[in-house]
């Protein structure tokens, strides 16, 4: 069945050559100045060219889709992380005064605030009300991941009580806090979220979530446009981006992220499936070059299905049909209202069946 | 020889969550090169974890090194003969650092 093919192991050993790198010329590969970074494969390029590559990439992902009406309302989710400073820097610049075809929406910032999870990052509040409000001067609305939940029960709490797995955290973490995100929008009548969400990181997530049973989402979670919610469509602008590329035009303009870490920061890689699926990919990274945008690729080839009935938590489509539900109705409502009611309840998508994926 | 380290994208939270150090190296027969670099950081400086920034004898994958903000890919890697003065960051393109 599987077989060595004489001419896959000539392109496997070029491949494996391009990984070790050793020839790649010094000069930038389109003005001939000193390379400072090697991008895609094996592109070398100066300072000028990358930040034009890069701001380029991202401006195009944009204008191609078109999907900005003029005046929309549009919520940005910055977690202080590397790609959302990023974003940030390149939304403002494309919203200014002075911007070649400036961009048209209006924006607004959102923070979700996950410091009572890691008890070191107290100060990143100030430090993103700061750069926001005063720095920026643009809307922002900070939201704590505790929000609104019952005195007794503190989001901390229940996630150390009722969960034993980093795994569990973790996803229960990402469901919350894009369900913050959110109602966030709804709140502020915003019709698109904007998020970080880089191809490194997505390819990561990807294999993660096939790990988990989540294949079926796949293709919608590393989309450009993600319309699991009827009225907040996540945008996701930088899903051709490297986290490498990224890491690069922070350094060069000196944008400091303000928060690196997060619940599964120092405990290794094998902590959790998705610690696990990103030690993978990027280890394979390092050899094979291509690795990312191979995974990102194939996946961005299945099917996107949006079937009507959605999950509670993740807002996903659901893959089972409302007479499998492993929780009782009762059981269900609860759970969901402790886990994840914001604000009033004004705000919140209408039950409708809980999928037990969403757990371990 | 003096250098400048920086640790950043939470990277630095093994290094005493100190992001900028000042190090004088020791003379060495041999050149000092990124390659003896580590060995030395690993000795010397990390505090806990060496694991989540030591792979082998280079750094963990995921881990950008810039020398004087130039991608380490473009001089040899861990082969790079380190100068007086040279600034060489270490930042983790990786989630939660």
């Amino acid at each position: 069945m599987c077989q060595v093919n004489e001419e896959d192991d000539e392109l496997f050993q070029s491949l494996k050559s391009a990984g070790n790198k050793a020839t790649i010329s010094r000069k930038c590969m389109s003005c001939d100045q000193d390379a400072c970074v090697i991008v895609r494969i094996a592109d070398p390029m100066c300072r000028k060219c990358f930040e034009e590559f890069f701001i380029h990439k991202f401006r195009s992902t944009i204008s191609k889709s078109n999907i900005f009406e003029r005046g929309e309302r549009v919520l940005l989710a910055y977690s202080g992380g590397p790609s959302s400073t990023a974003l940030l820097h390149l939304i403002v610049d494309g919203l200014s005064v002075n911007a070649r075809r400036r961009l048209q929406f209006q924006a607004q910032v959102a923070f979700i605030d996950e410091s009572s999870l890691y008890p070191d990052s107290n100060d990143v509040r100030e430090k993103v009300i700061d750069l926001i409000k005063n720095q920026l001067n643009y809307p922002l609305h900070i939201v704590s991941i505790d929000e609104n939940l019952d005195n007794e029960s503190h989001f901390k709490d229940l996630l150390f009580q009722k969960t034993t797995s980093m795994t569990a955290r973790e996803e229960l973490i990402r469901r919350r806090r894009l369900k913050l995100l959110f109602d966030i929008a709804k709140r502020e009548n915003c019709t698109k979220l904007i998020t970080g969400d880089n191809c490194t990181k997505l390819a990561a997530q990807i294999l993660s979530d096939m790990a988990q049973g989540k294949g079926a989402h796949v293709a919608l979670e590393c989309n450009f446009t993600d319309t699991r919610n009827d009225s907040v469509t996540i945008v996701r602008p930088f899903r051709e981006i490297m986290s490498k590329e990224i890491a690069m035009y922070n350094r060069l303009n000196s944008f400091e992220s303000l928060q690196n870490a997060d619940i599964a920061t120092m405990s290794g890689p094998q902590s959790s499936i998705f610690k696990l699926t990103e030690t993978l990919v990027s280890d394979l990274q390092r050899q094979f070059p291509s690795t990312v945008s191979t995974i990102f690729r194939t996946s961005d080839k299945l099917e996107k299905t949006i079937k009507p009935d959605r999950c509670d938590l993740c807002c996903y489509p659901l893959d089972l049909e409302e007479d499998q539900s492993l929780l009782s109705d009762q059981d269900r409502i609860k759970l969901v209202h402790q886990l994840f009611d914001t604000f009033s309840n004004k705000y919140l998508i209408p039950i409708s069946l809980l999928v037990f994926h969403c757990f371990d | 020889m003096h250098l400048t380290l920086e640790f950043a994208g939470g990277a630095e939270l093994l290094f005493g969550k100190q992001k900028k150090h000042s190090i004088d190296l020791p003379e060495n027969s041999t050149p000092w090169t990124i390659r003896t670099l580590l060995v030395w950081i690993r000795e010397n400086l990390l505090r806990e974890r060496p694991e989540l920034f030591i792979q082998g004898d280079s750094v963990r994958p995921g881990i950008l090194v810039l020398i004087n903000d130039t991608d380490w890919e473009l001089f040899d890697g861990l082969n790079y003969q380190l100068k007086t003065n040279d600034n060489i960051l270490f930042v983790s393109t990786l989630h939660g650092g």
